[in-house]
């Protein structure tokens, strides 16, 4: 079955990675980032400085090009380049140490003009993608060294985190780490060492001073009925409730919501951008956003199935990780059934670094789906 | 693919489902299930009611004349809301500046820890307006309106307040208005809750919101307060007015139109006045000092009941306690020296009746039958006196006034010559006889008059009193250290007779039993409210063209009807009318000096008042009524009563007939204002009263 016509050949090559582009994922991110523009539009149009639907906007067609870039170029260049990417975000994270400003008792941000950098967020690929290129190595034993090294790499930005500190990221590259060492075939006996050291470490953080008293707020504030004043955590979670369930089914109608006019959730643009699909959108408009980030992890999963190799595959699955745990914590926590703990919604909530993040990990995810017959 | 990432990754997607799953749980639970708890927390946060302060009705006389009005006046405020969005010490700065700066325009210094207390007063709503100091001058209004910035939070606002067009004239009808206390608010509030319960209208009360205090500004306080605006907000968590859901505008109160001529009723104070300084500083035969510590004359329609005159002297200045009564002016109001001008004497004064009572007990005697056939028609008074025959009380000889003699004595005469000991007998043959005419025959015959109860006039009155046997042993039982005696005696039934011993009376209910008897014995409800009305159009005046749909007017209404048997009414009326024009009359000397056009019936009263130990000089009343023989029945019942001023002929009667006089002849004098007052115009003055001789009462 020798083809005699060369020039259709070339046409019908169908390991070209431009035929394997995934447009469900694509659908399912514009979906998800245009539902976000009008998101953080409502929730930001009575604030003073005026709605935030400009710079969203931008971020969405930056986002656009960097996910751009990240497919286009094969992904075991990203992983060959991977030791770099991850000194640079190391860099960074020591950086923002010495040079960031301080916002809500974090020094995690680079102000810079009218925009703020989270290196935090850029580090989460850069992370991915070193951790994938360690374990995705042939000649991984999958054993307690595979296991240190990743460690290791995983713990360096981690502890530069807890610096600042963090909470939320934490858990962000925790989950991720957990989910590729997973995916990436660590022995089972060593994982549930892992789990067993996690559980006590996180029983003895919490019963020691390590962490100030407003952190165990939020990591252990679920919805109350009465808050007391100064728990803000509390009160931030009290109000979304309120405003998600006052929506109802159908939700007030958009740009209706009266707890988001009248801007009753703090931080309702960004990490409780929830609040404002349930309230104005109703649980009708909530499903259709979960099933748009039900969609991008099947396709996500999808990839890391098709992968070519093992690389490929601990990209997808570090994507993944990431993404189900940004929309588990953040939509749980504005009902109440997560602690607060200031993780924005992927795609939707206000924020370059965010959506950036997010944009050039679907890339990678995307790069990975292309190049399966490769 | 090895094996195990392949079982590993399917791990991932299980435990991807049941994430995902978990979240539509917990947002059907919320937006399904529970969605209308929440919702009504949703809306408790963030819907606001402001509330507007609504003017209150004017208070007009008879006639429309405006006798309380409302003017507008600039107050300085703030709102806490915007103040608690500066910091603190930026807060601290700006009260201190705007306590210095309103320093600098009172007179009086204005102490940054009033303000900050007044601001934080939690009984106000965040976004209210609360009051900080009233009657800002121009220059402060526009100094506030050009640093707003400076002063974030504090805004001038206008608001009506009351004023009195003739000062102290009637403030004792009229009362005053004043801060509501917190007692009051809470009263309010409970109020407010059971109408919100029933679905009644309630006019809200705000805190600091002014409230009837005296007088008809409290009686009718619900008629006269306005509805207050109401403003339904939507804010926002900052508490900042997102949109406006409702607006009520204020309403103005209800207009309420007395019966009193304001005209009748100055002149009436006046003479008070005139005949309270004549008197002071005198004293009578006795040498018991004329100290008239009050004195009242009331002028009624007998055939509707309508009080014309309502006069009571010492007065008040109402404009003085507008704005809440500071503590001297409390104090002076209070001061025994003062004789507590917030009392209206004229319906809240008790005082013995005197011989004025025998209109009762000659009443009682003609219903009762004692002087018709076989019982004689009249008492031969040889000597003066009345003594009780084997009598072992401590008192068993009544005399006359002076130990005049009366000779034969009829209902006619003892009425006109007031013998006291014509009524001893009746007295006594009332007791002798008490188990055919009952214990309490007069008591009874009191009551028919409306004495010893409340008349039911729309504004605070006093019940007086009538002693009866029964209530005297109650009194004992209750209380035997201070009532010793528990017994009726036959002497106390005589002292019942004339008017004396525990009988007290309000100068209205005196008045009101004589307009009973000058109409013919048809007892009205004494009426000092002619009409409550809304006006149509708020922003003009009250009067005829702009009474809206919503009046309320007065009727009379008929409380008792007395019935009089043979002739005795006429016997009773030739009596009355000749204490005024027959020689032998009680009044014929004063009727005589000032007399009134028509036929006119009256009667004096001379009461005992104080004791052995601390003696008082008499209390002199006097009643009149008519013009009689008129078909439209007599036009005026009126009364004067001068505690401590000696015999009723002498200063009461004179007093009567003097208010009444310009009344009847159609020239009353003008009311003043207070601004003529303060030019020193007065009325006409009155001639002074001659206290010099006496005639037997």
């Amino acid at each position: 079955m020798f083809p005699t016509n060369v020039k259709n050949f070339r046409a019908r090559d169908m390991t070209a990675a431009w035929r394997h582009i995934d447009y469900l994922l694509i659908m399912a991110m514009v979906v998800l980032g245009l539902t976000g523009l009008a998101l953080v539009h409502s929730a930001t149009r009575f604030f003073p400085e005026g709605s935030y639907i400009n710079r969203q906007a931008l971020f969405l067609i930056a986002g656009t090009g960097v996910c751009v870039m990240f497919a286009a170029v094969d992904f075991t260049v990203w992983t060959k380049w991977a030791p770099w990417l991850y000194g640079a975000a190391c860099a960074m994270l020591v950086a923002v140490l010495v040079l960031g400003s301080e916002v809500n008792n974090t020094k995690g941000w680079f102000v810079l003009g009218p925009f703020q950098l989270q290196p935090a967020e850029p580090g989460k690929i850069a992370v991915i993608l070193m951790v994938a290129r360690f374990l995705g190595r042939d000649d991984q034993t999958r054993g307690a060294r595979s296991l240190a090294g990743a460690l290791l790499i995983l713990g360096l930005p981690m502890g530069l985190i807890l610096l600042q500190p963090d909470l939320g990221s934490i858990l962000v590259y925790l989950l991720i780490g957990a989910g590729m060492l997973f995916a990436g075939g660590i022995r089972g006996r060593y994982l549930v060492a892992l789990v067993l050291v996690a559980v006590v470490g996180t029983v003895g953080i919490l019963k020691s001073d390590t962490l100030q008293q407003y952190q165990k707020d939020r990591l252990t504030t679920f919805a109350r009925e009465t808050c007391p004043v100064t728990d803000k955590a509390c009160y931030n979670v009290q109000q979304a409730t309120i405003a998600i369930s006052s929506g109802g089914m159908t939700g007030y109608g958009y740009g209706k919501g009266p707890q988001t006019r009248g801007n009753f959730v703090p931080a309702q643009q960004t990490d409780f951008i929830f609040t404002v699909a349930g309230e104005e959108l109703g649980f009708a408009g909530s499903v259709v956003i979960l099933s748009m980030f039900a969609l991008m992890c099947w396709r996500i999963w999808l990839a890391a199935m098709v992968a070519p190799n093992r690389e490929g595959q601990l990209i997808c699955v570090g994507v993944l990780c990431m993404i189900v745990f940004h929309v588990f914590e953040s939509v749980g926590m504005c009902m109440g059934i997560m602690p607060v703990t200031g993780i924005p919604l992927p795609l939707i909530s206000s924020g370059g670094s965010s959506i950036l993040t997010v944009f050039a990990c679907c890339g990678l995810v995307q790069s990975v789906h292309m190049r399966k017959w490769s | 693919m090895d094996e195990i990432p392949r079982f590993r990754m399917n791990v991932l997607a299980v435990v991807c489902v049941v994430l995902f799953a978990g979240l539509l749980t917990r947002l059907w639970y919320l937006q399904g299930i529970d969605r209308e708890t929440f919702e009504a927390a949703s809306r408790e946060q963030r819907i606001r009611v402001i509330h507007e302060p609504a003017p209150r009705g004017l208070i007009l006389d008879r006639n429309g004349v405006i006798l309380v009005n409302n003017t507008l006046t600039t107050v300085v405020g703030a709102t806490r809301q915007d103040i608690n969005e500066l910091k603190p010490e930026a807060r601290d700065a700006m009260f201190q500046r705007l306590a210095d700066k309103l320093t600098s325009f009172y007179a009086s210094p204005v102490k940054k820890a009033d303000l900050i207390d007044k601001v934080n007063d939690v009984r106000w709503g965040p976004l209210q307006f609360i009051p900080l100091v009233e009657n800002a001058p121009k220059e402060l209004e526009i100094f506030f309106a050009e640093h707003t910035e400076d002063f974030p939070g504090i805004s001038v606002r206008r608001k009506t307040v009351r004023t009195y067009p003739f000062g102290t004239t009637a403030s004792n009808i009229l009362g005053y208005v004043g801060p509501i206390n917190e007692k009051e608010y809470a009263r309010k509030a409970a109020e407010e809750k059971a109408a919100t319960v029933k679905g009644e209208a309630f006019k809200h009360y705000e805190p600091d919101d002014e409230i009837g205090k005296l007088g008809i500004e409290a009686s009718l306080e619900d008629r006269l307060r306005g509805k207050p605006g109401k403003r339904i907000v939507e804010v926002s968590r900052t508490g900042e007015i997102i949109r406006e859901i409702r607006h009520e505008q204020p309403e103005i109160g209800d207009d309420v139109w007395l019966t009193i001529d304001i005209n009748a009723q100055s002149w009436g104070e006046w003479v008070l006045l005139q005949h309270q300084q004549d008197l002071r500083g005198k004293h009578d035969k006795e040498g018991r000092p004329f100290r008239a510590p009050q004195a009242s004359a009331v002028v009624l329609s007998p055939n509707t009941g309508e009080i014309v005159v309502a006069a009571s002297v010492p007065l008040f200045n109402p404009a003085a306690l507008v704005n809440g009564i500071s503590t001297p002016t409390w104090k002076e109001l209070n001061d025994p020296k003062n004789y507590y001008p917030l009392n209206n004497y004229a319906l809240q004064g008790q005082y013995a009746p005197g011989s004025t009572f025998k209109l009762v007990t000659a009443y009682a005697a003609v219903e009762a039958g004692l002087l018709d056939p076989p019982n004689p028609s009249g008492y031969d008074d040889t000597n003066g006196k009345y003594t009780l025959e084997g009598c072992a009380d401590v008192k068993c000889t009544f005399r006359n006034a002076a130990n005049a003699v009366g000779g034969y004595v009829d209902l006619t005469t003892s009425i006109r010559k007031s013998n006291d000991v014509f009524y001893y007998w009746l007295g006594h043959r009332f007791w002798a006889h008490r188990n055919q005419y009952t214990e309490t025959a007069i008591q009874n015959a009191a009551k028919q008059f409306g004495f010893g109860q409340k008349t039911g006039v729309q504004i605070v009155e006093a019940e007086g009193n009538i002693p009866t046997p029964e209530k005297r042993r109650q009194a004992h039982k209750e209380n035997p250290t201070a009532f010793p005696n528990g017994n009726w005696f036959t002497g106390d039934n005589l002292n019942l007779a004339i008017g004396q011993g525990e009988v007290l009376v309000t100068p209205l209910q005196l008045t009101n039993a004589y307009a009973t008897f000058a109409n013919g014995g048809t007892r009205y409800q004494p009426q000092i409210v002619r009409m409550v009305s809304r006006r149509a159009d708020p922003k003009k005046p009250p009067g005829p063209s702009n009474v809206g749909t919503d009046v309320t007017i007065m009727r009379p209404v008929k409380q008792a009807t007395l019935k009089f048997t043979g002739n005795h009414y006429e016997r009773m009326m030739d009596g009355f009318i000749g204490v005024l024009n027959s020689s032998g009359g009680t009044a014929h000397k004063a009727f005589n000096n000032s007399p009134l056009p028509g036929t006119w019936g009256g009667k004096t009263g001379t009461a005992q008042a104080g004791s052995k130990s601390k003696p008082k000089a008499d209390t002199s009343a006097f009643v009149i009524f008519g013009p009689m023989g008129n078909a439209a029945g007599p036009a005026y019942a009126a009364s004067a009563i001068l505690p401590e001023a000696g015999f009723g002929a002498d200063i009461a009667a004179p007093t009567a007939l003097r208010i009444l006089r310009p009344l009847v002849s159609g020239n009353l004098p003008t009311a003043l204002t207070v601004d003529q007052k303060a030019k020193g115009q007065t009325l006409p003055s009155v001639p002074g009263l001659d206290v010099s001789d006496s005639i037997a009462d």
